[in-house]
């Protein structure tokens, strides 16, 4: 189980946790497979993230920049290492860095296809 | 010439700068009376156009519920409240402040703008997550901490393109380099232009320690946050404050705010629309 951002949720992900809002009021419960509505339900409600089953964010990243050849993911990731002071050392920069690199990717990818 | 002579001379060059407009002032002092009334501020604003037609534009956007309704200025100010009205007065006038400024040859002063306005959205994104009473307050200190380098643009153009190109030919900061060039920051400028322009304290001491927390002594969350929203700004590129770098979150700033992981995307992915909008929003239509 991992914690997984609210835009990484994808229906048919299996809640490890209760998801709670803001005001400590259950949403959901653990076990429940989750679909398009709940996923809409956690955005209405100002949920960011869920503890998901047998998932974790290295994999889904890979999933997501299948896209790319590793040649581009590897010139996006080092132009953007340069630029950052520090992107592993704690637990907030390499969060930061992970999802620059994550939008950086998603803005490549669109200009991509739109070619 | 000692650092402090260097320092006093540009303050005192600071009295050819833009001045803020006296509607800030006005309304600020008279925010402090518990005697003003809504209809007293209402006839300072309306003498002032651009702010007028802001004023009512914000009121009447989504974010109040009374779309297009509310017409005249005085039920305006009521609704938006005093301490609102004064942030929307001073990032007015900020806004068009940095409309006047003209070219310069050592940065471009729109890519610059464009990054103060991305931590302006930031911030008040920031407050949002953290549950921060005045978010617009917020967005004003976002708006406002990086002001001192518009000085060193306007009146030190020689040092700046140095310090400029010191951060490149050895990969740092501005802040750092332009302590070795200049002896002083952006930071301690922004501070001194802010007491003449007697912004509030909680604002300069945004303008003053957003790259140095630890100096921090009242408003530690404002600060952080401003601190916070300048780093997530640089680590997307928008805009351009100067050098490329993303320097590192202070730990003690990150604690304050009481912030998740998983909040940062959330903010992250909603600055570029945040930006949008407050363009538009601060347009001139004329």
């Amino acid at each position: 189980m991992a914690l997984i951002n609210l835009n990484d949720l994808k229906p048919g992900m299996v809640l490890a946790a209760p998801v709670y809002n803001k005001n400590g009021g259950l949403l959901l419960n653990k076990g429940v497979p989750l679909s398009e509505k709940h996923l809409k339900i956690f955005k209405t409600w100002g949920v960011t993230e869920a503890d998901i089953e047998g998932y974790d964010k290295e994999k889904l990243e890979e999933e997501a920049y299948s896209f790319l050849s590793d040649e581009e993911a590897q010139e996006i990731e080092a132009r953007l290492q340069n630029r950052f002071f520090d992107y592993s050392s704690s637990e907030i920069m390499a969060e930061i860095f992970r999802i620059a690199k994550k939008q950086k990717m998603e803005v490549y990818m669109k200009k991509g296809t739109e070619v | 010439m000692s650092t402090n002579d260097v320092l006093s001379s540009i303050v005192k060059k600071i009295d050819t700068l833009p001045t803020l407009p006296t509607t800030f002032a006005k309304i600020n002092n008279m925010i402090q009376n518990p005697k003003t009334s809504a209809n007293d501020i209402s006839d300072v604003v309306s003498k002032d156009q651009v702010l007028t037609a802001r004023l009512l534009k914000l009121v009447n956007s989504s974010l109040y519920g009374f779309p297009g309704r509310i017409t005249t200025v005085s039920s305006a100010v009521v609704i938006l409240g005093f301490n609102a009205l004064k942030n929307l007065v001073l990032s007015s006038s900020v806004f068009d402040l940095f409309q006047v400024t003209g070219k310069s040859e050592v940065i471009d002063l729109n890519e610059f703008w464009k990054h103060s306005i991305a931590c302006a959205v930031a911030s008040r994104l920031i407050a949002v997550q953290i549950d921060y009473g005045e978010p617009e307050e917020l967005f004003v200190a976002g708006l406002l901490h990086d002001i001192g380098k518009l000085v060193e643009i306007q009146y030190l153009q020689a040092s700046f393109m140095n310090v400029i190109e010191k951060t490149r030919s050895s990969k740092i900061l501005i802040g750092d380099a332009e302590k070795e060039i200049l002896g002083f920051t952006h930071s301690d400028i922004g501070f001194l232009l802010g007491k003449k322009w007697k912004l509030p304290l909680s604002l300069n001491e945004a303008i003053a320690c957003h790259n140095d927390f630890s100096q921090a002594r009242k408003f530690p969350q404002l600060v952080s946050a401003v601190h916070l929203a300048d780093i997530l700004v640089r680590a997307k590129e928008i805009g351009d404050p100067g050098d490329i770098y993303v320097p590192v979150v202070d730990a003690s700033a990150w604690d304050s705010l009481g912030l998740r992981l998983s909040q940062i995307e959330t903010i992250m992915e909603r600055i570029e629309e945040g930006v949008n909008d407050a363009l538009k929003f601060f347009k001139r239509e004329n």
